[in-house]
């Protein structure tokens, strides 16, 4: 037992994987993080700062290197100063059993690098939304589980955000929040007057308007409004397991971060009834190793944690490691999308804006709260944003000469949309699970996606652009245009649920510690844990039950349990 | 702004040296050409010029060619488009207006009424689909480029906290 070299295994180094790291390792455990991604250093983000002029195709994409990322490639961050950062798709290839989007990272840091930083937490309501209306598993655990794993997480991210006093949308420990524009603040009158059970609020994003002691001390500074995040910043000016959670486990000295190391199985030690360790592949020399500790952490992100779980065969556990009752890959979610409006402004033409803003504004979910809509159940919020129209517009309008010069020079109209993500509802059937005789180059079983959204997800999109271009109208819009977009499962990039939380074995997973029912020092602290899906983003609730589960395995670990 | 005033920028805002930042790993990722790559003929060089000037022309600010649209332009179709689409849209260009050599002996004026009629067709049955796309190279090549960025419209690297202006205060779009 003692002379293991790591105390703690963590599978992933993203947004759940980072946290962990960084606790265990403040903690004093000699923690060794696993990822499949390429290092990228805090600072050494090749695109940043780079103008247009300084890119070869001016930030576009040739078809042919598109082709080795022909999933990726409609992510919408996606462009020649992000790529690198998602993954090649030839290279890791997964089965549609059903039409499913599956957007990866393809650094460590995962997708915590390129994420849109949009940071809300959970309500009472989500929480008790199973037992309420009968789908899927209970929580085995109630906001107020959570509540103070929130209140840890959220300064070291650095939210900013309003205090609004909203029971459908709790607040955090924020940051000054982003301004609202001018046309924004007229929005949010009209609309709050014509519906007053909707609040159009400045979006809680993980930027730092106002760095505290915390973030400085690790490099991290004042968000400088150039938007330009998913390509990385060395100002630290938004949170990534880069500029964050792994310096901050880096200065502990208890840190050992391997990377191009895919983890294909967690080992089962039938003597003890644990988990031993990992089995990994170094993916430049296909070397195969072995590593062991006392506690593994699974957060390689929703889908791919499932695969390696599912991949974690033995005597005892033929179908995959504690999943006696086929309960792994099942409950499959992601958010709802693709429902929206947009329009124009008329009028302010005087006014401007100096920056990037990093974050637009967000309507908290109204439906089914206080009354019942009856064309489906549970819910979703916006986001959206106001700004006006630059040169782009010019790509493809009519004009020649010193007029049309002229034109493009001045800033266009103001234009606002807002686009709903929703909570699709937990559903059995909807599951991943390793195809039988397909594998990577790594010798990784492929995954199979058999998920699809039902007629609840298809009412919800279409009210969110009802209900969007009502609030358009009275908010004094003009040339309103609703949208229904065809958003596949995954293309929210929400993707949650294969390995749920609950209270017994036969249902669920993980019980409400986000650990293995049958295998005690086995953990699962990614969006795979989540027993349904809210309706907003949810990573930074990936973190706060990932604070919760490494408190637990500490106080289970100094009292010889693990 | 090169790599390298970024970079001061960056450390004058944060009020320190960057140690954290690696240099030479982000210089080395800088290898931009701007160079004609030889893909479009002279005479296709001189006739997209001429259209984008027509464009874009000379004002306060440079014209589309002055700022090498035209040689954007070539490095696209050559390093960008698969081959096939790069020759169907010089094929394309050839029979736009005609010969080539002929307009580029057309006055001033005539040119101009050539390529106004052009765009009125845009978004028409009778669309040209070459002048689309050229259209829209010309804007882009130019509205990207540094002079057009910093120059016809304001680029702000890093602009520091958002804030709400008056237009007035700065007078034209960010790029
Ligand atoms: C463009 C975009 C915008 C987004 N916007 C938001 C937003 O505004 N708000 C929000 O809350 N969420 C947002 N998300 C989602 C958010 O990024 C994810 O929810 C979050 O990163 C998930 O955290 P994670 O730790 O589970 O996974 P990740 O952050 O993806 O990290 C998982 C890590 O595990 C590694 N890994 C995977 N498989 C293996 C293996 N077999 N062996 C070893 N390592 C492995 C990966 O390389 C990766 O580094 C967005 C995502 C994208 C792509
Ligand atoms: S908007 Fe802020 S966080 Fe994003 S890249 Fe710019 S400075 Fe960094």
């Amino acid at each position: 037992m003692r002379n293991r070299e790591f105390d703690v295994i963590v599978v992933g180094s993203g947004m759940s994987g980072g946290y962990a790291a960084k606790q265990f390792c403040e903690k004093g455990y000699r923690t060794l993080v696993l990822d499949r991604g390429e290092m990228v250093k805090h600072g050494q983000y090749k695109t940043e700062g780079k103008a247009p002029w300084q890119m070869p195709f001016r930030g576009d994409v040739p078809e042919e290197l598109k082709a080795e990322q022909y999933i990726q490639k409609d992510v919408y961050i996606y462009s020649d100063y992000t790529r690198h950062h998602l993954i090649n798709d030839q290279d890791h290839p997964y089965e549609q059993k059903r039409p499913f989007v599956w957007y990866r990272g393809s650094k460590v840091g995962g997708k915590s690098l390129i994420w849109g930083r949009q940071s809300y937490r959970w309500s009472r309501l989500d929480f008790e939304a199973n037992k309420l209306d009968g789908n899927g598993v209970d929580w085995p655990v109630r906001y107020e589980d959570i509540e103070p794993w929130y209140d840890q997480v959220e300064p070291f991210v650095g939210i900013s955000g309003s205090y609004e006093g909203l029971d459908v949308l709790p607040d955090g420990k924020f940051l000054p929040a982003q301004p609202l524009n001018i046309v924004e603040r007229d929005m949010k009158q009209r609309i709050e007057r014509a519906f007053p059970d909707r609040h159009f609020i400045p979006a809680r994003v993980a930027n730092l308007t106002q760095p505290a002691k915390q973030h400085l001390e690790l490099g991290r500074v004042q968000c400088q409004a150039r938007s330009e995040c998913p390509r990385g910043c060395s100002f630290g000016a938004y949170y990534s397991s880069n500029s964050a959670a792994l310096p901050a486990a880096e200065r502990t000295g208890n840190l050992t971060l391997v990377a191009n190391a895919q983890v294909q199985e967690v080992i089962y030690d039938e003597a003890s009834g644990r988990a031993s360790g990992v089995a990994y592949v170094d993916m430049r020399s296909g070397e195969r190793k072995r590593v062991r500790a006392r506690v593994v952490f699974m957060c390689a992100s929703t889908l791919a944690s499932v695969q390696i779980l599912l991949n974690s065969k033995s005597k005892v556990f033929p179908y995959g490691i504690g999943n006696r009752f086929d309960v792994l890959g099942r409950y499959i979610m992601d958010h709802c999308g693709g429902g929206g409006a947009s329009g124009m402004m008329p009028g302010y033409l005087g006014d401007y804006y100096k920056g990037r803003r990093p974050g637009g504004i967000y309507i908290p979910r109204f439906r089914n709260i206080n009354e019942t809509h009856g064309a489906f159940e549970r819910g979703y919020g916006f986001q959206g944003a106001a700004s006006r129209a630059s040169w782009q517009w010019a790509k493809s309008a009519k004009g020649i000469g010193k007029a049309f010069k002229a034109r493009v020079r001045q800033p266009g109209n103001w234009y606002f949309s807002m686009w709903g993500f929703g909570e699709s509802l937990p559903k059995r059937d909807n599951r991943v699970y390793l195809h039988e005789s397909k594998r990577d180059q790594w010798g990784m079983p492929l995954l199979v996606m058999d998920v699809a959204y039902t007629s609840n997800e298809q009412a919800m999109i279409r009210d969110m652009s009802e209900t969007a271009a009502e609030m358009l109208k009275v908010a004094g819009l003009v040339d309103i245009r609703p949208f229904e977009g065809e958003a596949l499962p995954g293309s929210a990039i929400h993707e949650m649920g294969g390995a749920c939380m609950g209270r017994a074995v036969e249902t669920s997973y993980l019980n409400k510690w986000n650990q293995c029912h049958d295998v005690k020092n086995l953990f699962v602290t990614d969006g795979s844990a989540f027993s349904s899906g809210s309706c907003v983003n949810p990573s930074v609730t990936f973190m706060a039950f990932t604070a919760r589960a490494v408190d637990f395995a500490d106080q289970q670990l100094k009292q010889g349990y693990l | 702004m090169d790599r390298r005033d970024f970079l001061l920028g960056m450390s004058a805002i944060l009020g320190c040296s960057v140690p954290s930042l690696d240099v030479a790993a982000l210089e080395s990722a800088l290898k931009f050409s701007g160079q004609s790559t030889g893909f479009l003929r002279d005479i296709e060089l001189s006739y997209v010029s001429r259209i984008a000037d027509t464009i874009i022309p000379e004002t306060d600010t440079p014209s589309a060619s002055q700022v090498g649209v035209a040689d954007y332009i070539d490095f696209y179709l050559h390093d960008f488009l698969p081959a096939r689409q790069a020759q169907q849209f010089v094929l394309g260009l050839h029979g736009m207006t005609g010969s080539m050599q002929e307009f580029l002996t057309l006055s001033v004026d005539r040119q101009l009424a050539v390529i106004q009629d052009l765009d009125d067709r845009l978004d028409t049955d009778q669309e040209n689909s070459t002048f689309k796309k050229l259209k829209e190279l010309v804007v882009i090549g130019y509205y990207t480029s540094q002079a057009g960025a910093t120059q016809a419209l304001g680029y702000d690297p890093i602009p520091g906290p958002y804030k709400e202006i008056k237009l007035a205060e700065v007078g034209r779009a960010w790029l």
